[in-house]
Order: C-alpha cells, then structure tokens, then sequence
C-alpha cells in the first residue's frame, strides 16, 4: 500500500539498467582485443584475452597477494571511519574545537601522501602498521569533512523543536545531529571506499614483501605487460566492489528517501 | 491563577544595525482550559509572540507566566506543547517514533508506554499508520503526528503556529474539529496562531486581534459559541456576526476605505 512505484519491476528493470552500460564494456574490450591482434598497439599494452587467460592460470597466487592489501585497506579505512567519528563528534560537542579539528585535518590532508609515507615508515617501519596508517591517512579527512557536515546541517525548526522538548546537548546529538548526519556519512564512505585501496597499494610500493602493490612493482620492472594488467584488473574489481558493498550498507541502513543523491 | 499571563510584553529586534519593535506593550491572560487564538497581518509577531511564551526567544521588556511559572521552567519542567506551522517531523523516524521522541528527551526510553503511544496515533486518526514514515504521509497526516507528539507529554499549554497554513479548505475544517476534539479531552490550554477568521471563531473562546508596526493587540473577542463546536454553525447568525465583528477589527481602516470605494 506505501510502496513506491518505479518504472520498470525486478528482473526487466535490471536488464535495463545493466544491459547497456555491459554491452559498451564488452564492445570497447572487443575492439581493444583486435586492435592489439592487429598490431595497432604498442607491446606495453597487454591484450584482454592474454590477461584473462593470467588470470585463469595464476588467480589462487594473485589472490594470496591480494589478501594482505585488503587487509591493510580495510583497517586502514576502518581506522579513518573510527578516527573521522569520534573527532567529528567532539567536534560537534565541544563547538570551540571545531576549528582546530578542521583545520588540523585540512593540513593533514593537503601533505601529499608519497611525503608522509617515508615520514611513517621511519617511524613505524616497514610494517602492516605503516600500510594501515598510509590509509587511513589517505581516507580521513574526506570521511571527516562528510561526517561533520552532515552533523552540522542545518535543521532550524528541528532545533526549535529539541529547545522545547528541554534536550540535553547529547540527546540533540544523539537523536536529531547523529540520525541526520548519516546520509552525509555514507556519502563520505562511498567515496573514500575505493581510497582505501589507493592507500594499501601506495603503502606497499614504499616498501613491502607481498601484496597486490608489490606484485605490480615487480611485473613492471620485469616488463611482464600481462602480469601488471592483471594487477590493475584485479584493483579495479576491488574498488567497485568496496563501492558497491558501501552502497549496499546504505541501503540497509537508511530507506530510499533519506539516501543523497541515489544513483543506482 | 491564569493558566497563561502575558503582561506588558515588548521585543526589539536588531536588523543590521537598526532597532525593530516587532511587540510592543502585548498583555493577554488565558484561564485553564481556555481555548485562545492569536490573528493578525502577517509579521505583526504572532509568532515571535508565541516563541517567547515557549522560552525559545526572551522577551525585551515584560513578563510572562505559565501556570505561574517562569516560560523557561516550565520549558524545562515539559508542561509546553508546540506545533509549528511546518510539521518538522524527524525523516527517519517512523510515526509512533516521532510521536514518542519527546518522552524519550524526558525519561530517555524506560519511560515510553507502548499503550500510550497507540493511544494517542488513534486519537488524530493515524492508526494503520504507525509504522509509515513522514514521506509516505500526506501533509495533513504529518501535521496531525506533530499534533500528537506535541500532545504526548500531556502539556499544559499547547502553542499552535499556524498549525493547518498548508491545508485545503476541507482538511482544515476536519483537523479543526478534531483538533477541538483532543483539546476537549486533554484539558490543556491552548493557544493558537492563525491567518483564518472562520478558523478562529470555530476554535477559540477568546480571539486576540493583532496590527503591526508595532506588533500590538487591538481588540480581544469572546466567542460564546456552544460547544463541541459544529461545521453546520458556521453558517448561523451568531458565527457570521462574530466573523464580521473580528474581520472589521483585523481590517481596521480598511474596511471604511473599501466601502468607500
Ligand atoms: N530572529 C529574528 N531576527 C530579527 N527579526 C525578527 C526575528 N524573528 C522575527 N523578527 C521580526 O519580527 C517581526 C515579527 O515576526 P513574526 O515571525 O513574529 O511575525 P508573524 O506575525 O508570525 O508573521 P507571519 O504571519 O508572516 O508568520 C517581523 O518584522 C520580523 O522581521
Ligand atoms: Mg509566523
């Protein structure tokens, strides 16, 4: 009876919306494959077959690498959201703060992250711990920057209505700032979810024994074009999915109409 | 002792840089139980009016008291119900849920009654809607869950702001009379902003008529109407001579300059 109606229902709606988008990629990986059998391609350009079959062939080596990389990706990112939370909170809290968090994290930030890593390293050595830390650097602020927005929306007649109801500064935060603020948050999240991979891959070039970094390191040095295709292949499907499994959280937790700007 | 006694209220306002008298000199008593409405051309500070008596905005000059407390105290005490004139319904919280958040703000969640909550959904005639949230209800069904949360923790003063401004002639007059009907059971004092003469006469015992600049009350109107009030009495001699009477008073001059004309 409240259900909305969309065009289009189950599986013809999602043949709509996947067919096309799917049909430019194979086009464009068909197109890319006979240019590269045709020649038209430099060698440093893997073809798509080749790198399909690397895969096939090597996918249980390739993904033992990958699991330290997401490792350090999701801590990295878990500890970001942690860190982003709390500071964003406090920042609501005890107003005066605000500007300092803020601008700390702007400064933070505006380091480019290939300048803090060697910084980290000599402090935390080539460990998981400086992998973790590379990320989480490399997601805060932009989680940071979503969180307090969010909670700092303005809501006039809401705050009117808390000013009645004689509510505590806590419970402001925790029923009218908090609540509000998470559409803005998973905004952040979805945005600093493929980040969090950037950062685990940019930790391991500095430095490394395995890893899907390192794997891509070595492959370009020893000029195996297939191999390191491979290793972009496998990044991109690991950021769509960290995306698309962010989008899926959201659409759990919050209800179509309370989601920003729902693209899928 | 007056249920709400505004005496002698005046408010100023600084508007880059200039001072504006948005009250001036504003008294008005309501006994217990008295059903007041507040009418007046739009930014004569009906609003601004109400706000002071919730202790959302501190008057400049003047005193107020409700049920013989300062307005913060009883603020802070729960014993003021407001409805603002948009229904400001928290988007993520479920009609029983944003019925209930004010006793979740006074006693935190031990205090909600289930019962109560249900009890109150039917009494604005939400039941079947309990678990629906404010953007699957229409306009009159939002404002009719305010009405209900504003009720919740049976306050003793009940503000309305414009509470029905964004309605259709016919839900207005429904929400009016059930509107009437909880106030006829919850016994509080109310006190109601409105831009609608017929509203006013339909639900008030006593209408306050305001001008502006200054913000000020110029005549004050008993309706001795019978009640529960009727929609077949807006019709009747009685209403359409108090309607007159209220209409001549908001006008003013104008209603000389326009029979003139
Ligand atoms: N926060 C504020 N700051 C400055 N001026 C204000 C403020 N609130 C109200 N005013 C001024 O006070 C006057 C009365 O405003 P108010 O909102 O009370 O009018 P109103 O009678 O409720 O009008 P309406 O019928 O349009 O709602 C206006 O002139 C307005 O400009
Ligand atoms: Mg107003």
């Amino acid at each position: 009876m409240l259900e909305m109606r969309r065009p289009g229902r189950g599986a013809g709606r999602a043949l709509i919306r996947w067919l096309p988008p799917a049909l430019v990629l194979l086009a464009a990986l068909a197109g890319w494959e006979a240019a590269a059998r045709l020649g038209w391609l430099p060698l440093t350009v893997a073809r798509p077959s080749a790198v399909l079959r690397l895969l096939a062939a090597e996918y249980a080596g390739l993904l033992a690498e990958l699991a330290p990389t997401l490792f350090a990706a999701a801590w990295g990112y878990l500890l970001a959201l942690a860190v982003a939370l709390a500071l964003g909170s406090l920042a609501y809290l005890y107003k005066s703060l605000e500007g300092t968090v803020l601008t700390v994290g702007a400064v933070f930030n505006s380091i480019p992250i290939i300048a803090i890593a060697p910084v980290l390293i000599i402090w935390l050595g080539l460990s998981l711990s400086t992998r973790v830390a590379i990320t989480a650097v490399v997601c805060f602020f932009p989680l940071l920057i979503a969180f307090v927005q969010g909670l700092n929306t303005r809501r006039a007649t809401a705050a009117e209505l808390f000013t009645v109801l004689a509510a505590t500064p806590l419970q402001r935060f925790r029923l009218l700032a908090l609540p509000g603020a998470l559409p803005y948050l998973f905004m952040g999240m979805k945005i600093t979810a493929p980040f969090a991979l950037l950062g685990a891959l940019v930790g391991e070039w500095t430095g490394a024994e395995s890893g899907l970094g390192v794997v891509m390191l070595n492959a370009m040095f020893g000029l195996q074009v297939d191999r390191l295709w491979a290793t972009v292949l496998l990044a991109c499907v690991v950021s769509t999915a960290a995306y698309a499994y962010v989008c899926l959280l959201e659409r759990l937790a919050l209800p179509a109409d309370l989601r920003e700007g729902e693209a899928v | 002792m007056a249920a709400l006694a505004i005496d002698n209220i005046s408010k100023t306002f600084d508007i880059d840089g200039r001072s504006v008298t948005a009250l001036d000199s504003v008294s008005l008593d309501l006994a217990p139980g008295e059903f007041g409405a507040l009418i007046g051309p739009s930014g004569c500070g009906k609003s601004t009016l109400l706000r002071m008596v919730a202790d959302i905005v501190s008057p400049t000059s003047g005193h107020i008291s409700v049920a013989g407390e300062a307005p913060r105290k009883a603020r802070l005490a729960h014993h003021i119900g407001f409805v603002f004139q948009d229904a400001t319904l928290l988007p993520w919280r479920t009609v029983s849920e944003n019925i209930r958040l004010p006793l979740e703000v006074v006693g935190g969640r031990r205090a909600v009654d289930p019962a109560a909550i249900q009890a109150l959904v039917e009494l604005v005639g939400l039941a079947g809607f309990e678990h629906a949230r404010p953007s699957q209800l229409s306009g009159g069904m939002q404002q009719r869950c305010a009405i209900a949360r504003a009720l919740v923790t049976s306050p003793q003063m009940l503000l309305l702001d414009e509470p029905f401004g964004a309605l259709d002639e016919i839900m207005r007059f429904r929400m009016n009379l059930e509107l009437l009907r909880i106030w006829a059971e919850s016994r509080t004092t109310a006190l109601m902003v409105t831009h609608s003469i017929e509203e006013a006469v339909l639900m008030a015992d006593r209408i306050f008529v305001m001008a502006a600049r200054p913000g000020r009350i110029v005549d004050e109107i008993k309706v001795d109407l019978p009640r529960p009030r009727r929609l077949s009495q807006i019709g009747e001699p009685d209403f359409v001579a108090l309607v007159e009477r209220a209409r001549k008073s908001l006008f003013g001059d104008m209603v000389e300059m326009l029979q003139d004309a």
